[in-house]
């Protein structure tokens, strides 16, 4: 039987500004297993992007537990959290975020610099991860010399080359063509099928959420 | 090299006018600090350099004129490399055009002499046998016209003699003259150099006033001073001179060291510049790449790996722009150097590289550059990484205060391109209000430079004013004052009071100082004693009772009201209570009761000058002055002013170059602030653009913004100036004299003008952005982000 990559157990999260203090989300309970791709769906201001924050430990829980891949990240101090997310946590964003000033393959090994990995195993695992979303031709290409959903092709190689358990989607496809958007999808299902590596999914596409394995819905801060 | 260090680095140079800023501003630190130190530094060593390599003389012994064979010998003495023996003369030299010059004839017993060289810059030296051709020091030349061939005309008391010149020579005791060096003041001064045959063929016998002495290396200068001292007791000694003591270096010492007075202000104001200017572009820096950061958090990188990115793109920043600021200090030093030496008609120059001013330099400017992008990075990575990736609604563009917001109706009568660029201004509160700070206080340390060197001028002119006298006359040696009946009774005198001046030795337990004894009337008429407290000093009849020059009470450790000695000629010693202090112009000075002078110098009946009240022409007393055989020199009070006033002339050229740096460092501030303004505000222009504004609207804003935070930085800028005035005035006053403080409008308009001329020139760079933007492509970005 499948572990549990994602356990979350009566999450809450508040926000306070000045006096006013506004729930986002409300015990929220969700288990996602290991090699599943989830999407989590909603309107705006659901509380989607902060459950996925949640989930990738880039925030904290005001209530409740959170587990990645069976470690429970609460205690955690910040340096347990850099950890987790550097070894488990791979990051997709809607708008892409490859730093301008470095090319596709030094976008990549940005990545990779952090982890202890030899300088020749960082360039062949770079150019094995480009050549894996089909970006291996360009790979010495800035940013602003590739189409959006080439520059998507380059994060994914870049979320992926980690080797990561997870991997967390904001709206991946948001800022794409329907095609182009249907191409990664493809991608992630392709990288899902080879490599086991669980995604979650922010999206507002209801055709990607239907190809996901688990759709989580959220309203207003609660699970439906 | 980590491939997140180069995406800095690159991230860095992308953003090319933000990094140029950080170059420019640390370049100026670096290059202000060791610029201005190293020039001092250069000045200092020429100084040392020309009288080590002209051999000026150890010691100077002037006594009242004797004959040659009553002059003690010195070959006994251990320690004396070579002796020369002189005339010394005051006098007059009759100019090629009208007038006057105060001047000097020094008599030679050898005529090439060691110490106290005579480097022939034209003509011939002085030969044997031919005592009716004399060298010129090159002022002479330079200011006069006077040429080898030409007859001159020198006037000692009565005698006139003319002689031919046959070469010009520059002295080392002559690099900085000075016609009356009580009033410590250079001056020109017509100096001539002759063999002492001169005068001995016409009186009969050989007279001398005047002994030079160069002493072997490393001996004991104070034990072989006194030894030459001693030996010289019976003559009637009047001053006995050190080289420190010398006019010439004394005065080159203190004019350096008043200019590193000066110096500290500038420092300390780009070095706070450089703090705040690099902490708001990295600052800008940091906010522009929140996302980024946002992001490799994201991947795991942790803080201190961020902020070791930034401290290396921070640090490569800076290192270029400390090899710009190794640029900038050649040019600071060679400037400064050069127009300070050219001033002084320095013969040579030699330029000084220390390593240690320059690692000095370097380094404060680095740290503290490094400093600011530390500070700007932890603040921003005290962040979590939700709160740096989300961003904080900053309130930019908010306007908070009624106040302000009441202010704007002030200009609802203008131009909407005016109105948007001055209310822009309210916008960012915080980085405005360091912005204007800074402008103003770069302003301020400009406009106190001249301030300062104009409180100088106005307390030199209002102290002499002060004074009542119009001419002093010092004579050749002390006359009785029955003799003086004659010449005080001239009709150009209306009144006349005497004094007596000479050279005494001023100290404590054993250790003396070399002094200027100055004996004035009690009830005096003329000259007021300003006290360093602000009182003005009485005599009491207690007669042991004296008032000391500040440097000197300091100099010799002395407080209020203790006892100290003053030692006259033949070793005698008089002790004397510290009454008060008084920092004038002339410095190493002692004041006591004109009787009281006389007496301990043994000199009952007689005066060494007359200070004199006349309503008359000065040439015409001058003139009168002239007729009596015992008159040496004249100071006339409306010439010693305005040489100070032209002192002060050269000073502002000198000080002026600071005065650019400080300006230089305001129009970086404006640049970097105004671009940073354009670019937080793409979306507006693009917009502005889209709605049909043109060039000519685009660069009213903008420019109507940069002068409406330079005008406010200008207001500002006076209470700093007050205040950095009042700090310099107070350490002038520690090196030389009291300087009150004055302030005029023009010393104010002479660096806001061209403050305000340089704004459009500061906002061309971001005017010119503002008219490349994309409307399309801005629009784009705006609405995804």
């Amino acid at each position: 039987m499948k572990k549990d990559m994602i356990e979350l157990v009566r999450v809450s999260k508040i926000y306070n500004t000045g006096d006013i203090s506004f729930s986002v989300l409300k015990d929220v309970t969700l288990r996602i297993k290991e090699g599943e791709i989830a999407a989590i769906v909603g309107p705006s201001g659901s509380g989607k992007t902060t459950l996925l924050n949640i989930i990738g430990t880039l925030d904290t829980a005001s209530n409740g537990k959170v587990f990645i891949d069976g470690e429970e990240v609460n205690s955690a101090d910040s340096k347990g959290l850099n950890r987790i997310r550097k070894e488990k946590i791979g990051f997709i964003f809607q708008f892409y975020n490859l730093f301008p000033t470095l090319t596709a393959a030094e976008n990549v090994e940005a990545g990779l610099e952090m982890l202890d990995i030899k300088k020749g195993e960082i360039k062949k695992r770079t150019a094995e991860y480009l050549e894996l979303v089909g970006m291996g031709s360009k790979m010495n290409k800035f940013p602003s010399q590739l189409s959006g959903g080439e520059q998507q092709r380059v994060a994914i190689a870049r979320a992926l080359s980690k080797n990561p358990k997870l991997i967390l989607g904001d709206e991946p496809t948001g800022n794409l063509d329907e095609a182009t958007g249907n191409q990664i999808v493809k991608l992630m299902l392709e990288i899902n099928r080879k490599m086991k590596t669980t995604f979650v999914i922010v999206t507002h596409n209801p055709k990607i959420a239907k190809i996901c394995h688990k759709i989580i819905k959220i309203k207003d801060g609660s699970i439906q | 090299m980590k491939k997140i260090y180069i995406k800095f680095l690159r991230d860095l140079f992308a953003s090319k006018w933000l990094s140029a800023a950080v170059m420019l501003i640390i370049a100026c630190g670096v290059g202000t600090y060791s610029g201005i130190e190293m020039s001092i530094d250069s000045l200092f060593f020429t100084k040392d350099k020309i009288f080590e390599t002209e051999n000026f003389a150890d010691l100077e012994v002037l006594f009242m004129p004797n004959d040659i064979n009553n002059l003690p010998g010195f070959a006994d003495i251990p320690g004396i490399e070579s002796v020369e023996r002189r005339l010394v003369f005051p006098g007059e030299v009759k100019l090629k055009k009208k007038g006057k010059l105060p001047g000097r004839m020094i008599l030679l017993e050898t005529l090439v002499p060691k110490v106290n060289k005579l480097n022939v810059v034209k003509g011939l030296p002085l030969k044997e046998n031919n005592f009716n051709t004399v060298v010129i020091e090159h002022f002479l030349e330079k200011e006069e016209g006077f040429k080898v061939g030409d007859n001159i005309e020198l006037q000692v008391g009565k005698k006139v003699y003319n002689v031919k010149i046959g070469g010009i020579v520059r002295s080392p005791e002559y690099i900085l003259s000075s016609a009356n060096p009580d009033y410590f003041l250079p001056s020109l001064l017509g100096v001539v150099f002759g063999d002492l045959n001169l005068v001995s063929d016409s009186l009969g016998f050989t007279m001398i006033n005047d002994i030079v002495f160069k002493f072997k290396p490393g001996v004991d200068k104070v034990k072989l001073k006194e030894s030459i001292s001693s030996r010289m007791s019976k003559l009637n000694v009047e001053a006995v001179f050190t080289n420190k003591d010398h006019f010439s270096n004394r005065f080159l010492t203190m004019d350096l060291n008043a200019f590193k007075v000066y110096t500290p202000a500038i420092e300390i104001t780009i070095c706070l510049l450089v703090f705040i200017l690099v902490l708001i572009i990295f600052n800008r820096i940091i906010s522009e790449q929140k996302k980024e950061i946002g992001v490799m958090l994201a991947f795991g990188y942790r803080k201190r790996e961020i902020l070791a990115c930034f401290m290396f793109g921070g640090f490569v920043i800076s290192f270029l722009g400390v090899l710009i600021g190794i640029v900038v200090t050649f040019i600071v030093r060679n400037t400064f150097a050069n127009t300070y030496s050219s001033l002084l008609d320095f013969p040579v120059l030699y330029m000084i590289f220390s390593f240690k001013t320059m690692a000095v330099g370097i380094t404060v400017t680095l740290l503290l550059a490094l400093f600011a992008v530390f500070v700007s990075v932890i603040g921003f990575l005290r962040l979590t990484p939700q709160e740096i990736i989300r961003g904080e609604v900053s309130g930019a563009g908010i306007i908070r205060f009624s106040v302000v917001k009441n202010l704007f109706m002030l200009f609802s009568k203008l131009p909407v391109e005016i109105r948007f660029g001055t209310r822009n201004i309210f916008r960012r509160p915080g980085i405005v209000a360091v912005t204007i700070i800074s402008v103003g206080l770069a302003l301020a340390v400009s406009i106190s430079y001249i301030a300062a060197v104009g409180s100088f001028r106005k307390t030199i002119e209002k102290n002499f004013n002060g004074e009542k006298w119009d001419v002093v006359v010092d004579f050749l040696y002390p006359i009785m004052l029955d003799e003086l009946k004659e010449l005080r009774q001239e009709k150009e005198i209306s009144y006349s009071e005497a004094f007596f001046r000479r050279s005494v030795e001023v100290g404590k337990s054993g250790a003396y100082e070399g002094a200027r004894l100055f004996g004035i009337n009690p009830e005096s008429r003329f000259k007021e004693i300003k006290l360093t407290d602000g009182g003005i000093y009485k005599f009491s009849k207690n007669e042991n009772e004296a008032v000391l020059s500040v440097d000197l009470a300091d100099k010799i450790g002395l407080k209020l009201g203790e006892i100290f000695e003053v030692r006259v000629r033949e070793g005698k010693v008089f002790n004397f209570k510290l009454a008060g202090t008084i920092a004038e112009v002339t410095i190493g000075q002692i004041i006591i009761p004109f009787e009281v002078a006389r007496k301990i110098l043994e000199f009952p009946d007689e005066c060494t000058g007359l200070y004199i009240n006349s309503s008359s022409d000065p040439k015409k007393i001058t003139a009168d002055l002239r007729k009596y055989e015992y008159t040496g020199n004249i100071t006339i009070k409306q010439k010693i002013v305005g040489e100070f006033m032209e002192m002060s002339k050269q000073m502002v050229k000198t000080i002026s170059i600071a005065t650019i740096m400080s300006l230089a460092v305001a129009i970086i501030f404006i640049f970097t602030i105004m671009n940073l303004s354009i670019s937080d505000k793409k979306g507006e222009y693009v917009l502005l653009k889209a709605l049909g504004y043109g060039k000519k609207q685009l660069a009213a804003i903008i420019i109507s913004e940069a002068l409406f935070l330079t005008v406010i930085a200008n207001i500002i800028c006076i209470p700093f100036t007050l205040f950095v005035t009042d700090f310099l005035n107070l350490r002038m006053e520690k090196a030389w004299f009291k300087v009150y403080n004055y302030f005029e409008i023009g010393d104010f308009l002479m660096v806001i003008i061209p403050c305000l001329l340089l704004v459009p020139v500061a906002v061309l760079y971001g005017i010119k952005k503002t008219y490349d933007l994309n409307i399309a492509e801005v629009l784009k970005t705006r609405v995804i982000e």
